[in-house]
Parts: C-alpha cells; sequence; structure tokens
C-alpha cells in the first residue's frame, strides 16, 4: 500500500465515526457527510457518475481532445462516428464533433452554475420578504416578479440579447433574471403557508428578529418543495442554455454551443448520413440534465428520509 | 372578493402598461434605427430624414410611447398609413381603429393579418398539448405521491426525470429520427402545406408529442411533491386514525391542501408554455406565434415585436390573475386584505 493510499484510507476511517458522533456539524465536514450518504440512493450515484463525467472532460477538455474544437481537417468532412482517428465524426466544416463536445460542456458548465446561484440569492431574498412582511414589500416585489414572469421568458431572452448582443455574461443577466421572480414566487408561497403556522407565532412572541424567523423557521420548513424546484431548475437552467443556442442566441459561432450545434443539423435529421450530427449533442444536453435531475432526486430522497 | 378580483384587474392594466413601455422603449430607444428598419435597407437618406421630421422622431420617447398607444387603441391616425409618405402601408381596417398594430415588414401587411392567423395555430398546438398534459399529470401524480415508494411512485419518477431532462429540441431531433428516418411514418416538419402528402394530423402529431413529452414530466413531479408532502401531516394520520375510508381522506383532506402548489405552477405553465411553443415551432417549422416572434425580432420588425409581446403579456397576466383567484379559493388560510 502506497502512503497515498494509507493515507486516504485512514481518513475515511477517522471521518465515519466522526460524523456519527456529531449530529450538528457544520460547513465542509457536512457536507462531506452528506456526499458520503449519496451511496444510499442509486439514482444520486448514477447522476453524480453522468455530472462527474461532463464536469471532468469539461476541466481537462484539453486533455481528453486530440483535435481542437475549432480546427478544420481538410480531408474529413461528415466523418461518421466511431470511424478512424475522429471518434465521434466530423461536421460540414471538418472540425472534430467529440472536441466540440467536450469544449461545449466547459461552456455550459461555466455559464450554468453561475446563473443558478444568482438566481436563488435574488428569488429567495425576493420570496421570503414578499411573503414574509406582506404589505407594501410584498406588492412591490410581486409586481415587480409579475410583470417579469408575464414576459413569456423567450421575448426577455430575445430583447436581452438582441440589445446588449450574444455573450456568456448576458446570458447569465439573462437567466437570473428570467428565474429568480419564479423562485421567488414559489418561496412567496410556501411563506404564506407557513407564516400563520404556530411554531412561527411562538418565535415572534418570543421576540426573534425577523431575520431569524426567516432564515431558522421558514426557511427549513420550506426546504421539501424547494429541492425539488432546485433540482429540476439546475437542469432547466442546462437546457435553457440549450434553447438559446438552438434559436441562434447563444454564444456566437464559431463557439461550441451544444444548443447551437443541433440548430445546425436540425435539418439533416430526415438524411441517413448527416442524422447524427445532431443526435449525438442532443444526447450531451439531455444525458447532462439527466444527471443534474436523478442527482438532485436523490438528494431529495436522502434528505426527506432522515 | 369582487374587490380583490377588480383590484387586480387594474393592476393587470398597470402590468401590461409597464411591460409594454419596457418592450418599447428597448426597441424604439434610437430614434434613427427607427426610421431605417421602417424602411427597410435600400432606403435613402432622404428618405429617412423625411420619415423621421414626419414622424417626430426626436420627441422624448414618453411623448412618442403616448403616441404609440394613441395609434393602438384607435385615438389617432396611424402616421405612417398616410398617403402622403407613399410607403404603400394599406390597410383595409382604415387608419382609425382600436387595435392598429401597424404594419410588419417581415411579412408585408398589416401586423393585424399575420399576427391572428398564427395566434390562432399556436392556440391549436398548445390547447392540443395542454388538453393532455393536464389530466394526465393530475392521475399520475396523485396516484403517486398517495403512495410514497409504490412501484408507481418510482416508475413514474424515474420516467419523468427522464423525460423533462430532454429539451424539445433534443426531443424533436429523436423523435424525427425515429418516426421519419426509421419507420418513415410521419412528415419531418409541421409547416401545415403540402396537406395531400401528409395530413393535417400527421403533421400535429409530432410537435404535440415533443410538448406532452416535455411538460407532463414537470406536472406531474409538482404534483407528486405536493401530495406527498401533504400524506405525512398530522391531520391526515388522524382521518385514517378516527377510521375515515381512506379514499375520503385523499379525497375531501389530501387533495384539497396538495393541489395548492400544482396549482401555482400549472398556471405559471402558461408563459413557459410559450417558450416551449417557440422552440418546437422553429424546430418543425411550424407557423405559429413562437415562429414569427422570432422571425421578427431577428429580422428587425419593431412593430410585430411590440404587438406580439403585448398578446403575450396579456395572455400570461390573465392567467396569473385566475391563478391568484383560484388560489385563494383553494386554500382559506391565506386572507388577502
Amino acid at each position: 500500500m502506497t502512503d497515498e493510499a494509507r493515507e486516504s484510507a485512514t481518513r475515511i476511517d477517522a471521518d465515519a465515526p466522526k460524523s456519527a458522533e456529531q449530529p450538528d456539524r457544520a460547513g465542509f465536514a457536512k457536507l462531506l457527510y452528506n456526499l458520503g450518504l449519496l451511496r444510499e440512493s442509486w439514482a444520486a450515484l448514477i447522476g453524480v457518475a453522468i455530472v462527474g463525467f461532463w464536469v471532468l472532460v469539461a476541466i481537462f477538455a484539453d486533455a481528453v481532445t486530440v483535435f481542437g474544437p475549432l480546427e478544420q481537417d481538410q480531408f474529413a468532412f461528415f466523418k461518421q462516428p466511431f470511424q478512424g482517428e475522429h471518434w465521434l465524426g466530423t461536421d460540414q466544416l471538418g472540425r472534430d464533433l467529440w472536441s466540440r463536445l467536450a469544449y461545449g460542456a466547459r461552456n455550459t458548465l461555466i455559464v450554468a452554475p453561475t446563473a443558478m446561484v444568482c438566481a436563488y440569492f435574488l428569488g429567495i431574498s425576493m420570496g421570503m420578504l414578499a411573503g414574509y412582511y406582506g404589505g407594501w414589500i410584498d406588492q412591490l416585489i410581486s409586481r415587480i416578479s409579475d410583470i417579469i414572469l408575464s414576459f413569456p421568458l423567450i421575448i426577455l431572452f430575445i430583447i436581452i440579447i438582441s440589445v446588449f448582443g450574444a455573450s456568456a455574461l448576458n446570458i447569465i443577466v439573462a437567466v437570473t433574471l428570467a428565474a429568480s421572480p419564479g423562485i421567488g414566487r414559489i418561496v412567496r408561497g410556501l411563506t404564506l403557508d407557513l407564516r400563520n403556522l404556530e411554531y412561527v407565532s411562538a418565535a415572534q412572541i418570543r421576540g426573534e428578529r425577523s431575520l431569524y424567523i426567516m432564515a431558522v423557521e421558514l426557511l427549513p420548513n420550506a426546504r421539501g418543495p424547494l429541492i425539488v424546484d432546485a433540482c429540476l431548475r439546475m437542469g432547466y437552467t442546462v437546457i435553457t442554455i440549450g434553447i438559446l443556442g438552438f434559436l441562434g442566441l447563444g454564444l456566437p459561432p464559431p463557439e461550441p454551443d451544444w444548443g447551437g450545434m443541433v440548430a445546425e443539423a436540425r435539418v439533416g435529421v430526415t438524411v441517413p448520413n448527416l442524422a447524427y450530427l445532431a443526435i449525438v449533442p442532443s444526447i450531451a444536453v439531455s444525458s447532462l440534465v439527466i444527471g443534474f435531475n436523478l442527482l438532485a432526486d436523490g438528494l431529495r430522497e436522502i434528505s426527506t428520509r432522515d | 372578493m369582487v374587490v380583490f378580483i377588480l383590484k387586480r384587474l387594474a393592476m393587470m392594466a398597470v402590468t401590461m402598461f409597464v411591460a409594454s413601455f419596457i418592450v418599447f422603449a428597448l426597441m424604439e430607444f434610437t430614434p434613427g434605427n427607427v426610421a431605417s428598419k421602417t424602411l427597410g435597407p435600400y432606403a435613402t437618406k432622404e428618405q429617412k430624414d423625411i420619415l423621421f421630421e414626419k414622424l417626430q422622431l426626436d420627441d422624448p420617447l414618453i411623448t412618442r410611447y403616448v403616441r404609440w398607444v394613441g395609434v393602438l387603441t384607435g385615438v389617432t391616425k396611424d402616421p405612417l398609413q398616410d398617403p402622403e409618405l407613399g410607403l404603400g402601408f394599406e390597410d383595409p381596417r382604415g387608419d382609425r381603429y382600436f387595435g392598429n398594430f401597424g404594419w410588419s415588414l417581415k411579412y408585408r401587411g398589416p401586423v393585424n393579418d399575420t399576427l391572428w392567423r398564427r395566434l390562432e395555430n399556436t392556440l391549436i398546438l398548445a390547447g392540443i398539448a395542454f388538453a393532455i398534459i393536464v389530466p394526465l399529470s393530475l392521475v399520475f401524480g396523485v396516484l403517486s405521491g398517495m403512495r410514497e415508494g409504490s412501484m408507481l411512485d418510482r416508475g413514474l419518477s424515474y420516467t419523468s426525470i427522464t423525460l423533462t431532462s430532454i429539451p424539445e429540441f433534443a426531443s424533436a431531433v429523436f423523435l424525427t429520427a425515429v418516426f421519419v428516418l426509421l419507420l418513415g411514418w410521419l412528415p419531418g416538419t409541421a409547416n401545415m402545406q403540402n396537406f395531400e402528402e401528409w395530413s393535417w394530423a400527421s403533421q400535429m402529431v409530432l410537435p404535440v408529442a415533443v410538448l406532452v413529452l416535455y411538460d407532463f414530466g414537470y406536472v406531474a413531479r409538482m404534483v407528486r411533491g405536493s401530495m406527498v408532502e401533504v400524506m405525512t401531516r398530522p391531520y391526515i394520520r388522524t382521518a385514517i386514525l378516527k377510521g375515515i375510508p381512506y379514499r375520503q381522506v385523499i379525497l375531501k383532506h389530501a387533495l384539497r391542501n396538495a393541489l395548492i402548489a400544482p396549482f401555482t405552477v400549472i398556471l405559471l405553465q402558461i408563459p413557459f408554455l410559450i417558450t416551449g411553443v417557440v422552440v418546437t415551432e422553429i424546430a418543425f417549422g411550424y407557423p405559429g406565434f413562437g415562429k414569427m416572434l422570432l422571425e421578427s425580432a431577428l429580422f428587425g420588425d419593431i412593430t410585430t415585436v411590440e404587438a406580439a409581446t403585448l398578446i403575450a403579456v396579456f395572455i400570461a397576466v390573465s392567467t396569473q390573475l385566475i391563478g391568484d383567484v383560484g388560489y385563494m379559493y383553494i386554500n382559506p388560510r391565506i386572507r388577502f386584505t
């Protein structure tokens, strides 16, 4: 046994009883413990495997590809998959499909999580404030949310991106703006449901500060539906980025973009030799979203079990 | 109740007003742009200048917005339809009527000629999809949420996860590959032409299937999640222990509480469905509202984008009003004042 392996083995041994003994773990230790719990759900394990695969591909895109994503092979246009040196074939410009997928994964996995974090921070703050305080705060936040929500998202995207141009930052801004009112509305609904319950009144009578009530009494009790929502939304953000690419509003070409790749090849699906060009990136988007959704579903199952 | 609805109607008007102003501001922020967009790419500088002056485009944004609303509501004449300008914008409805959205450059005719036909097409597509999605997901969601962890529950859970994970553009690709390329049963596009070759129904199958596959899982999971949550509440246990028949516990005690969250979600689905409809329409070349919107936006057809936004916002706002009234009706714990 190498030193490194022994060290990691003892580390696991040392961690296990520690996490069992201390019920209120904080921060990193809690995260490790929760990740350990993933073993209990096979859905979560598959989810971790798929997401992990794409994350690794995204991080090590330079190492796992032979050709560059923009590199054109003059001798190989429309090469079919699983033949020769191009694993997944090449497109109409002789670009390696696997390489474009790998760099496309990198783009997606930078934009989606960033947008999600921004949207949740904004959404939870808005929803809690509106639901808990009511009155004019609720009116103001709800009116703003209503206006954004009543824009069908696609119009919002088209307008934001056509006015400010297509770039990763603008996609993040657009997704955050579009997603946070939806999150806020769900949080507000849950808060309205919970705020008239006894334990909230008890906390109020105890003289707890409003911030404490919102963060400690309301938020944990709203987490069940919120986790279901977050689970669907992370996947949905990946889908949204794909949709933007598909509609020609995503990262500007020739940047590798999964949705854009599908859009370029969509017409060819009815032609036997060209169908792979659209099918391969479609499988990539779908698998990543399935991964996120399975992972989140497993997490929810585990969190509701105890 | 009546006061509440009236209040919400007033707010709906405010929302529409603000939304239309934001879109107007974004689309017509640069006045010079409006003149060149209206005249198209081949106009000379003089033509643009004449139009600029005629439309008084150097007025402040607010003034131009008020004028636009005036034309829209039929209070004032549409200046672009003035024969003196020689633009050839002729509307058989006249130049002053309620709902005058102006002239579409992309479709070369009054916006109203294209808008309503396209909207009708989309409502047919979305209506068929919705009529399948809602009952299906309510039944499956409630059945599987009733007994968490049962075979049906797990089956539905993983089916809906998979279905919801496949974006419309990807499932359009997969379905086309199977039913058009491999089997040859259905057409690959739904452009609503060539009915001799492919019937209306055969063209509708794939677009409707794409929408149902994608949205069914989402709504069913919401219903299920909410049902599971309610089934663990003490009052359900109490009801069961009191000896009330199980069916009655579900129908009277659980269902009403469980439907609160999904009710909001289903009505929120409508703006969401519009996004899905745009993608589906683009994927299959279906001549609907969404395709019109993207086409006109990419073309720079300001009037059509403004009209389409206004209609889409109206649809969304009215469904939200219904949602709020229903939400209050279902959950008596919420008191609006």
